[in-house]
């Protein structure tokens, strides 16, 4: 069964990847793809490497990896011209999936999907908060997600299944880095956006602390910043910038205590299993408390929280003085994610989610009958519009499938009737 | 430095000999070298001496100026120190100026004479001064950029002016008052009061903002205008930080070098903190840089420092680490939690305004120093404001800390805190300088990107790069800040229960209105008798002294009660 993935990385994240890899200019598509997978960046959510390779033959495709696409393109002699979504087109059609898996939906995979003549068996999309609240779900046959309980996921229909999938542990393609010294006291991973607004306050009262606190203690923190004028000038005071992948890796273990892992947001209830990426790496993750947490770990044991800005310097302090009880929770931590939270386990929970999906659901949706504005509705100049006409991808990708028509009443109400009879999860 | 105080009368009317004599002795703390006075028909002008540079007769004032001595046309009163006097007066002599003593104040009304009130913007230094035309029979008086010096006067039928408040109570024919408009504004945004108001808490009595001038006229015309506004004089910056960090450095060795220039005696104050140990060593360096710079003090080894022995403020440690790398001798006064009270009482007549904070350290900080023959301090205050380096501000949008840097320098917390060591300085007759104050380097740092100021690991980084190789990495790489107060939790506990108690029981306190006196009164004795007022009640405490300070000044400056409290104090 073909399946593929199609993860969109942060453009910052792909720039810096260039610059640490100039040779992706020049080198094979499978070697620019090697490089992106063993950065690690978001590791524990690319799961298409993960998948039972008898049952499942699995590719992922990054939309915005600019040199990696360039590459495919070189290999298969495609005209230069060809670029976006027509290339993206491109690079399904040739692969044919019959399951296609949007693990950071946005507008550039919902783009793709309706441009594709043919829709694949099953398409599954994974929420994530910081989507816009007017996403469209219709698109999906299926939601994973973190952890997040259905009821937030703003704009999903009741008939679309929903199930969780945490971000799991991968145990490859990297090791803990032992190499690497741990140098700082405080090490921080952000971003500077409204939904990041209680995890950087968290930091900085911790970052104030180095001035209140008569003892000194070193600080790093990493934030992505978009509008650094917005950022609290205790934050900026210790920002050395973002760092993506193994770089993340390296920074992280540098530190002796990690503030809230690599988490995405604000939220209690979900998103929090990224911690798994720090375990992965053995690093000790102090973590604000939240009911999540404490369903993945053992709290005090496998992992430490904490509840207040009290707390939060109080433990830090007692565990950067007792570096033993630090790494025997660290330990502990890396071994639970090793028993519960790995990538084959994921895996295989996502697999059982690709077969029931298979069965209950063949085709839900038509893209031609998307409530999205269609292709040829979009908001692009006109200009632009006349070019995409005249291109040979839009040309052949006519010749292989008929128009499809828009949906009519009775197709309208046979959905809503399967939808009726589906038992959502979640 | 020194003492001024003077009188124009609207109504023709001579101003006695002895009316200006007592009301300039009002002010004899600030100069107790001596006193001058000049009175000349419905003018008079005073003096209270604090020599500092020329010690000999010829720096008396009031000091008149032009015609060769013989009838001359100006005469000024003068409190502060122009630093760069020296240069000014090679100018002035090219000009055709003759000098006969060799103070900054011939060279101030000198440029007065030559340049008018352009000449202001050619002094670096502060001041606060007035200059008695004889000819155009005008009084002008003028206040330093940043307010350093102070300057208060009263319109009542006649024009007087003094350095500080209290000298007005001295006064004939004035009747203290309390200025109920704002005095709910005074003691709730007490430290922010001083920099955006131009009244005071006594009725009447009004400060001539920093940065301005004013001309009073004899016939009661008066014309205040701004003639400094820091805002207008920012450039652009060196683009690279590391150029940045190089003039910043250059900029403050320099400022630190022109206010070493002395007759007397100088030291520094040390808290321990990253600003004033920088001073400390920069003294140093520049001692071995400018060893052959005219007018440069060569008797500067002289530290002093408050301790708090078993207290978080105590940081007579990271003090004598400053000491020892300047090659200066570091002289302690130890404070013990039963401080006596009647230090208190007497800081709050010293202090004359509200402030949320007991001044009793400063004082006696000050107060060693002249015992030990030192007469002029270099002092590091003014970078927290201009570097960001108070805890709570960094909250602050990096996009906002600029602006709201500038607002605290100019309007916020520092001239309060400039006020608080005016007087707790002069009070003793000691000259404090700033050279983190110095205009030149203000307006350079108020042009950097906030970047330069909050980065890298800290707060004030430009301030620390530029030190690099002058202070000790141990003091300019120290993150943890304590700030130079009292161990208020502590003094509440074990020291003041007498006084409290008598404040809390005088009439004054009773009939206030703008607190709760009976539940604050009980909560104030109660936990000073239980002896369980903690670190973490900082703001309350801060908030109750605001009030006790404001009961006491009561008794003081209003109803003239010398020695309040008395027999508390001595309990």
């Amino acid at each position: 069964m073909k399946f593929l993935q199609v993860h969109s990385h942060s453009d910052e994240y792909l720039r810096d990847l260039s610059l640490r890899h100039p040779e992706m200019e020049v080198t094979t598509y499978g070697a620019t793809m090697r490089i992106l997978h063993e950065d690690g960046q978001s590791a524990a959510h690319l799961i298409a490497s993960h998948l039972d390779a008898e049952e499942f033959e699995s590719r992922l495709l990054v939309p915005n990896f600019r040199e990696g696409l360039a590459s495919w393109k070189r290999e298969r002699g495609i005209r230069p011209s060809v670029t976006g979504n027509d290339l993206l087109v491109e690079y399904v059609l040739e692969f044919s999936p019959e399951i296609l898996y949007l693990s950071s939906p946005d507008r550039t995979g919902i783009d793709l999907l309706q441009s594709l003549p043919k829709r694949p068996r099953l398409v599954i999309g994974r929420f994530s908060p910081g989507l816009p609240t007017d996403f469209d779900w219709g698109h999906f046959d299926l939601i994973v997600t973190d952890e997040a309980p259905s009821s937030v996921i703003p704009g999903r229909s009741s008939s679309i299944p929903f199930e969780h999938l945490p971000a799991g542990y991968p145990t490859r393609p990297f090791a803990p880095l032992p190499e690497v010294e741990e140098e700082i006291d405080l090490v921080f991973f952000g971003r500077s956006s409204e939904a990041h607004r209680d995890r950087n306050r968290s930091f900085l009262e911790a970052a104030k602390a180095t001035l209140s606190q008569p003892r000194d203690f070193l600080v790093e923190c990493h934030l992505a910043t978009p509008h650094p004028e917005l950022v609290p000038a205790g934050i900026a005071m210790f920002n050395q910038g973002p760092r993506f992948g193994r770089e993340a890796h390296r920074a992280l273990k540098r530190g002796r205590v990690c503030l809230d892992g690599f988490l995405s947001c604000d939220e209690d209830e979900f998103g929090m299993l990224q911690i798994v990426e720090g375990a992965a790496l053995g690093s000790f993750q102090l973590i604000r408390h939240n009911d999540a947490i404490g369903r993945a770990f053992k709290v005090g044991e496998e992992i430490e929280t904490y509840q207040s800005q009290e707390e939060l310097l109080e433990k830090l302090f007692y565990y950067l003085d007792h570096p033993e009880a630090r790494r025997t929770i660290s330990d502990r931590a890396r071994q639970r994610c090793l028993h519960s939270h790995s990538m084959e386990a994921r895996a295989r929970k996502f697999q059982e989610f690709v077969r029931q999906g298979l069965q209950q659901s063949p085709r839900r949706i038509d893209p031609a009958s998307s409530s999205r504005p269609r292709a040829k509705d979009r908001s692009v100049p006109a200009k632009e519009g006349r070019r995409k006409e005249k291109s040979g991808v839009k040309k052949s990708r006519q010749d292989r499938a008929p128009k499809r028509r828009p949906d009519g009443l009775l197709q309208r109400i046979l959905r809503r009737l399967r939808g009726m009879f589906r038992s959502p999860r979640g | 430095m020194c003492g001024i105080a003077g009188i124009l009368n609207f109504d023709r009317q001579p101003v006695a000999e002895d009316t200006i004599t007592r009301f300039t002795d009002s002010v004899s703390h600030r100069g107790p070298d001596g006193r001058g006075v000049f009175a000349d028909g419905v003018v008079g002008l005073g003096h209270r001496r604090l020599a500092i540079l020329d010690l000999s007769d010829l720096g008396t004032c009031p000091m008149p100026y032009g015609n060769g001595g013989k009838e001359p046309r100006y005469w000024i009163t003068f409190n502060g120190e122009i630093y760069n006097f020296l240069e000014l007066r090679n100018e002035l002599s090219g000009l055709g100026h003759t000098f006969r003593s060799q103070t900054d104040t011939e060279v101030v009304v000198a440029a007065f004479a030559e340049w008018g009130e352009g000449c202001l913007t050619r002094f670096n230094g502060m001041w606060a001064f007035a200059i008695w035309d004889t000819v155009d029979r005008v009084l002008f008086l003028s206040r330093d950029r940043f307010g350093v010096k102070p300057l208060y006067y009263l319109r009542d039928g006649r024009f007087a002016f003094a350095s500080e408040m209290k000298a007005f109570l001295s006064l004939d024919g004035f009747t203290p008052k309390l200025n109920e408009a704002i005095i709910e504004t005074a003691l709730n945004r007490s430290q922010s009061f001083e920099g955006k108001n131009v009244e005071t808490i006594l009725s009447g009595v009004l400060k001539l903002p920093p940065g301005h001038c004013m001309t009073v006229a004899g016939n009661g015309t008066i014309h205040s205008r701004q003639w400094w506004n820091t805002a207008e004089h920012l450039e652009a910056p060196p683009r690279r930080y590391e150029d940045q960090v190089m003039q910043w450095r250059e900029l403050f060795l320099d400022s630190v070098a022109i206010r070493m220039r002395s007759d007397v005696a100088i030291g520094t104050s040390l808290s321990g903190g990253l600003d004033s140990s920088a001073v400390a060593c920069a003294m140093s360096w520049s001692a071995q840089e400018h060893l052959h710079e005219e007018r440069a003090s060569t008797d500067w080894r002289h530290a002093f420092t408050a301790a708090f022995p078993g207290t978080a403020l105590d940081e007579t440690a990271y003090a004598r680490i400053a000491a020892d790398a300047a090659g200066a001798r570091l002289h302690v006064t130890e404070f013990s939690n039963t401080v006596a009270a009647q230090d208190l009482v007497d800081s709050v007549w010293c202090m004359e305004d509200i402030y949320p904070a007991v001044a009793v350290p400063l004082l006696k900080n000050y107060r060693a120093m002249r015992e030990q023959g030192v007469f002029v301090s270099l002092d590091g205050h003014g970078a927290d404001e201009m570097l960001c380096g108070y805890t709570p501000w960094l909250n602050w949008p990096m996009g906002e800390v600029n602006q709201r840097l500038y607002d605290q320098f100019h309007h916020g917390l520092l001239p309060s805190i400039q006020r608080n060591y005016d007087r707790t300085s002069m009070a003793n007759g000691i000259e404090v300088r700033m050279p983190l104050m110095d205009w030149r380097l203000v307006c350079l740092t108020f042009s950097l990107p906030a970047s330069s100021k909050v980065g890298g690991g800290y707060t004030k980084r430009i301030f620390r790069d530029a030190l690099e190789g002058i202070l000790p990495d141990s003091l300019r790489l120290r993150r943890s800040k304590i700030g130079f107060n009292s161990p208020m939790a502590e003094w509440f506990n074990e020291g003041l229960g007498g006084l409290l108690e008598a404040v809390v029981q005088s009439d004054t306190w009773r009939s206030a209105t703008w607190w709760d006196p009976r539940a604050d009164g009980e909560l104030l004795l109660r936990r000073s008798a239980a002896r369980n007022w903690t670190q973490g009640d900082w703001e309350t405490l801060l908030q109750m002294w605001c009030r006790i300070s404001f009961v006491i000044w009561q008794e003081m400056f209003l109803h003239r009660n010398e020695k309040p409290f008395q027999v508390a104090a001595d309990d």
